[in-house]
């Protein structure tokens, strides 16, 4: 019965996703891109079970429109790669293939252009700019790749300063400067991600001066390729490859004023390993949250560590399509309370996990005729937005956060903000909308914990799958159990205790008055 | 059906004798076949009940995926490997024990995991996280004393010196992945050959 009802549904599926290609095709073949077959992999949405299945689910945000360089008025982006969002809520793009930092207003309006920084010494054209940061006052910093400094001007595109290759001790004279992100904390710290430096991220001071590498990634080699290297000649150890730590590909800010960075895998392995063993270690990292000190503070308290798709081979064809292997990082989006999103370039999908490392959704996807990406860069979100920017295509794809992801993100603020019931109705609204969500059954289950209803609690974590919490509430409801069963086992015990007494002191009798000895 | 039972009481005796318990199964014989492959059959039962009534903290239980035939074939295959395994190596190495021997000596020697695997999935419902580990403990003490009673079966039954105790059950451990072996390979070639046929038969079937 299930499985004709799945059938059918499927079906339906196909169906109304032919017609919806139909029309995205019409719509989007001014972009000339090649139609893709509708048996497709789509544009689900799901979230990772405690299996490490994934778990179909509503749409968290739903496409709310395409923004081109063509439609804003200010011609097509030319293999952009940073979108930023501003605080007035103005989108900064690094229309790197144009040497532009392009301003759109949030409705993809076209404002401005930056095509360089002036200045009294003369202007400082661009030269493939990678990277973009805005700060609360409106100074741009921009990551001027190609001319290996990152500049950072006012408002109107008046030079203020530039950043160049650092130099001191730590630094050799061969390193390649070729800034690709960067950004500035509230202290002014300006942190900036270089091409071609595995040694972290370079941290320079208000002023500018070069501080330091932040967050070097560890080296982390196989034993048996040191053992290799080990018994090896000199000619034959240059040969092979060196251990270096990874880069970090991008940074972002959160609201807390600390780094997220993300980095793509360094071995496949490891990263699998890791999934497999549920627990998140710093080899497998994808993403880091960083304090000033460069240590990973990420919680990671999921079911998964925060890697993106757990599930590697990719099984699911529903899910998947022909899309398989581990997530390739390459942006990192902070929401508040902790919630982040990451953008995955090999699934094309952006995943979201909250504060503790929890996963919340997965959405987006490859198929283009169903408004997918082809070669997502960047990501950037505003309270009710999220905005993918799409190298390949040069369009930012808008989401809009649906009630659904609306309900999640209001039961993950208001746990966080100390309103337990609140929080719990929200999360029994998101469990009304999909049973799928753990996390739902888990929030409930916390309520009901604190409430003191603790064999409901147990129920709802035995269904999130919450072991720790479900330990803590089954601890409460077994020393309960105990304590109303203590008076009756006392009871039963002094029973048998009193019959076995009896018993003999009856035998005893019988045997005295027999006339043996007492 | 009373040799069965005594069989079966008997086992306790080995548990606890385990060089008197086998040498008098071997020898005076005592003990019964029927009696350890019942012993075998509870021990897949305990197994089976670990995995479906095991507590939550401890043990995953997915019914999406679970195939309950696919777990009695994967613990009972192992047992039978290691039987025939283990009667192959000591027919080789001058072992005293016949087949049968070698059979209730494994199925007497599962008793104690049967037993700690029924306790320990009792128990392991009435503990919280900080306490998982006791549990396992009393999982451990029942692998390493069946662990135990197989090694004095072995060497018991078949006659051994303690190293050559040792050598016989690794030996047996490696026959045991060689029979895998030979028999994927053979499945294989066999499959092949059913296709090929199967192929040839339909071939002529369309041309005729």
């Amino acid at each position: 019965m299930r499985n004709r009802k799945g059938k059918s549904f499927v079906l339906i599926k196909r169906i109304s996703g032919l017609a919806l290609c139909a029309l995205m095709m019409a719509w989007t073949a001014n972009t000339a891109l090649a139609a893709q077959d509708p048996e497709a992999p789509d544009q689900k949405s799901y979230t990772t079970s405690y299996w490490g299945s994934p778990a179909e689910s509503p749409d968290p945000y739903v496409i709310e429109g395409r923004i081109t360089g063509e439609k804003s008025g200010c011609g097509n982006f030319s293999g952009p790669s940073d979108i930023f969002r501003a605080n007035d809520g103005n989108l900064y793009i690094a229309d790197t293939g144009n040497n532009r930092i392009v301003v759109l207003n949030s409705d993809g309006k076209f404002l401005k252009e930056f095509k360089g920084a002036d200045s009294a010494a003369g202007f400082h054209a661009f030269n493939a700019p990678q990277g973009v940061f805005v700060t609360a006052d409106n100074e741009v910093y921009v990551a001027d790749t190609q001319n290996g400094v990152v500049v950072h001007m006012d408002s109107l595109g008046n030079l203020i300063r530039t950043i160049e290759k650092p130099v001191g001790a730590v630094v050799s004279d061969t390193m390649v400067f070729a800034p690709t992100r960067v950004v500035v904390d509230d202290a002014g710290r300006i942190h900036v991600v270089s091409l071609f430096v595995n040694q972290g991220i370079l941290e320079y001071s208000q002023d500018g001066g070069f501080e330091g590498f932040l967050a070097a990634g560890k080296v982390n080699p196989n034993p048996i390729e040191v053992f290799w290297k080990k018994i090896s000649t000199e000619a034959q150890r240059n040969r092979m490859m060196d251990f270096v730590p990874i880069e970090y590909n991008n940074i972002t800010l959160d609201s807390d004023g600390f780094i997220y960075a993300t980095m793509a895998a360094m071995s496949k392995d490891v990263v699998i390993a890791e999934i497999l063993s549920k627990k998140g270690t710093e080899e497998g990292t994808l993403v880091r949250r960083l304090n000033m000190l460069g240590n990973d503070i990420m919680r990671q308290q999921g079911f998964y560590p925060p890697v993106g798709d757990v599930d590697v081979t990719g099984s699911d064809l529903n899910f998947y399509g022909a899309y398989k292997g581990i997530s390739t990082i390459v942006d990192v989006s902070c929401g508040d309370y902790g919630i982040f999103s990451i953008l995955d370039n090999n699934r094309k999908k952006v995943f979201t996990y909250d504060g503790e490392g929890n996963m919340l959704y997965a959405f987006g996807g490859p198929n283009v005729a169903a408004g997918g990406f082809i070669a997502p860069i960047s990501l950037a979100q505003d309270e009710e937005r999220m905005y993918v920017l799409d190298a390949a295509t040069g369009a930012v794809t808008v989401f809009r956060l649906t009630d659904y992801g609306q309900d999640i993100h209001d039961a993950i603020v208001l746990f966080e903000t100390g309103s337990y019931d609140k929080s719990s109705e929200k999360w029994r609204e998101v469990l009304r909308k999909n049973t799928n969500m753990d996390l739902a059954n888990s929030g409930i289950g916390k309520a009901l914990y604190r409430s003191g209803d603790y064999e409901e609690a147990m129920k709802y974590f035995k269904n999130a799958s919450d072991k720790e919490w479900y330990s803590k509430a089954y601890k409460e409801y077994r020393k309960a159990r105990i304590a109303s069963a203590f008076p009756y086992a006392a009871l039963a015990l002094v029973a048998v205790f009193l019959f076995f007494t009896v018993k003999n002191l009856y035998a005893r009798i019988k045997h005295f008055l027999k006339g043996g000895k007492a | 059906m009373a040799t069965v039972w005594s069989g079966l009481k008997y086992s306790f005796h080995i548990i606890f004798h385990p060089f008197d318990g086998y040498w008098d199964m071997r020898h005076e014989r005592r003990g019964n076949l029927y009696a350890a492959l019942i012993i075998c059959a509870l021990f897949i039962e305990s197994m089976l009940f670990c995995q479906q009534h095991g507590g939550f903290l401890m043990f995953d239980f997915n019914p999406r995926t679970y195939n309950v035939v696919r777990s009695i074939v994967s613990i009972a295959i192992p047992i039978i490997l290691w039987c025939v395994a283990n009667w192959s190596i000591t027919a080789l190495t001058d072992g005293e024990g016949r087949f049968v021997d070698i059979i209730m000596m494994t199925g007497y020697a599962l008793l104690p995991v049967t037993l700690t695997n029924l306790t320990g999935a009792l128990l392991s419902n009435a503990v919280i996280q900080n306490e998982v580990d006791f549990v396992y403990m009393v999982f451990g003490v029942g692998y390493v004393w069946s662990g135990f009673l197989l090694f004095c079966g072995v060497a018991t039954i078949h006659q051994f010196t303690v190293r050559k105790t040792i050598f016989t059950i690794i030996i047996t451990i490696l026959g045991m992945f060689f029979i895998v072996f030979l028999a994927l390979l053979f499945g294989s070639i066999i499959d092949k050959m059913v296709n090929f046929i199967t192929g040839l038969i339909t071939e002529i079937g369309l041309r005729i």
